[in-house]
């Protein structure tokens, strides 16, 4: 029996004895989490005085997993869109981030701009921005991702998109992965944001340039990811760097808000048994002046995140 | 002053149980990742350490156009683990227990949010280990696939 009682924020929860702490903290304290994630709510059943400490360790962690920089880049490719090097964060500015917090988000920035160049094929581009989330990620203390080795075997593949892009897929998740290892869960979370931000950024500027209707159903889909983004980012409270961003990410949130989601029906698993298609129907309208907003909030935030 | 050891120690082995339990699950991601093929992984290290019993959800965004697949991966100490996805509107669109195999491929009719629930089977020994969720995903080929190296 899985139970869901009591969250163990609320404060008339403080007097649980010592023993149901402690399994809290365990509980807390082990979880991996995923890039995304850590609890944000580790519901456990506070009905019986008498559950033993097996019963208390049955708790629901719930994580957030992002869409990828190099979803979000193939996503944009398939909707008819073209390189543009001018939407991507010069490489020049590599230098400008001193901070951890502004290397961290530009380290998500770069990596989203190296996938970009690579699945439009820019090969000297996405050399160039290897270089830069090396530079950030080695500045870091992260040298297993996007070290030397993982260099050499991008230098051999450089014209190999396929092979690049799987590089590039085991070099975030070993930077992923180094946060959470050395209990800097929060640096994954701006890597995140960082990373969407930028991948929001050049859907909108493409959006506004081109008036792709497929491009700008996938900037209106965002709604569905900023959820999640923020949950990811609040299960880390108060971590240093988190506040201003979380600020940000709300306020886009309002935009996406304001979005009208017209739903169809849900759906049973059709199509073949191999691959089925799930899930439920619907349509996120977005009028151009909502587009508008969204563009100036997110050029606005991406600018105080690459200056 | 022993309360304050015992705290301390108390820390101590949690810390070292933290990073253990976190390299354990990179691990098993990356021994795990040929299971993606032909899809490209999404890069996320999605993994959480559970105990007998234990349940975790995974909030998972997916796009129209690209046909994903999930592989489940867990540390064998805990038995049969199960996953299964829920629609945003809560339905049940998939339950590996149904077919009893670990990964399951699918498109989505339009975009939106998947919860995918981890479960760990109840047993009377006291158990803990890592459980970990590979998200890969592929374009249709009329406009290049992505093949893993």
């Amino acid at each position: 029996m899985k139970n869901h009682v009591g969250l163990l924020a609320q404060p008339e929860k403080t007097m649980v004895n010592k023993s149901i702490v402690i399994l809290i903290i365990a509980v807390i304290l082990t979880s991996c989490g995923s890039d995304t994630n850590k609890n944000e709510a580790a519901a456990i059943d506070t009905t019986s005085s008498s559950a033993n400490s097996k019963e208390l360790m049955k708790a629901q962690q719930i994580l957030y997993t992002l869409p990828s920089p190099v979803e979000a880049a193939a996503l944009m490719k398939l909707s008819g869109a073209t390189f543009d090097l001018s939407t991507l964060n010069p490489t020049a500015n590599v230098s400008k981030y001193t901070s951890n917090e502004s290397k961290s988000l530009n380290l998500g920035v770069y990596g989203t701009d190296l996938v970009y160049a690579n699945i439009f094929e820019q090969t000297q581009e996405s050399a160039d921005y290897f270089k830069c989330a090396n530079t950030l990620a080695t500045a870091l203390g992260i040298n297993n991702a996007f070290g030397e080795n993982t260099f050499q075997r991008v230098k051999a593949n450089m014209q190999n998109r396929d092979s690049l892009m799987a590089i590039i897929a085991e070099a975030s998740l070993e930077a992923d992965a180094y946060f959470k290892e050395n209990e800097r869960p929060a640096a994954s979370a701006l890597v995140a944001v960082g990373g969407w931000i930028e991948g929001l950024y050049i859907a909108t500027t493409i959006a506004n340039k081109t008036k792709n209707g497929e491009i700008i159903q996938r900037v209106a889909e965002q709604k569905n990811s900023i959820n999640n983004l923020i949950g990811l980012v609040e299960s880390f409270g108060s971590e240093k760097g988190l506040s201003p961003v979380l600020g940000d990410l709300k306020e886009i949130k309002l935009l996406f808000d304001a979005l009208e989601v017209k739903k169809g029906t849900t759906s049973k698993p059709v199509g073949n048994d191999r691959t089925p298609t799930i899930g439920v129907s619907k349509h996120i309208e977005m009028t151009p002046e909502q587009l508008k907003a969204i563009s100036e909030k997110v050029g606005s935030i991406r600018n105080k995140i690459i200056k | 002053m022993n309360t304050v050891k015992k705290t301390v120690s108390l820390l101590f082995l949690l810390s070292i149980i933290t990073l253990t339990a976190s390299a354990q699950c990179k691990g098993l991601v990356k021994k795990n990742m040929a299971r993606l093929a032909p899809f490209t992984h999404n890069g996320q290290l999605n993994s959480a350490s559970l105990p007998e019993g234990g349940v975790v959800d995974f909030k998972l965004t997916c796009y129209t156009g690209l046909t994903y697949r999930l592989a489940l991966a867990a540390d064998p100490v805990l038995g049969k683990v199960s996953f299964r996805v829920l629609d945003e509107d809560n339905n049940e669109v998939y339950n590996s227990n149904d077919d009893n195999t670990t990964s399951w491929d699918f498109n989505v009719g339009s975009s939106q949010e998947l919860t995918v629930e981890i479960s760990v089977p109840l047993t009377d020994k006291s158990i803990r280990g890592c459980v970990a969720l590979l998200v890969g995903f592929k374009q249709p080929k009329s406009v290049g696939g992505l093949r893993p190296m």
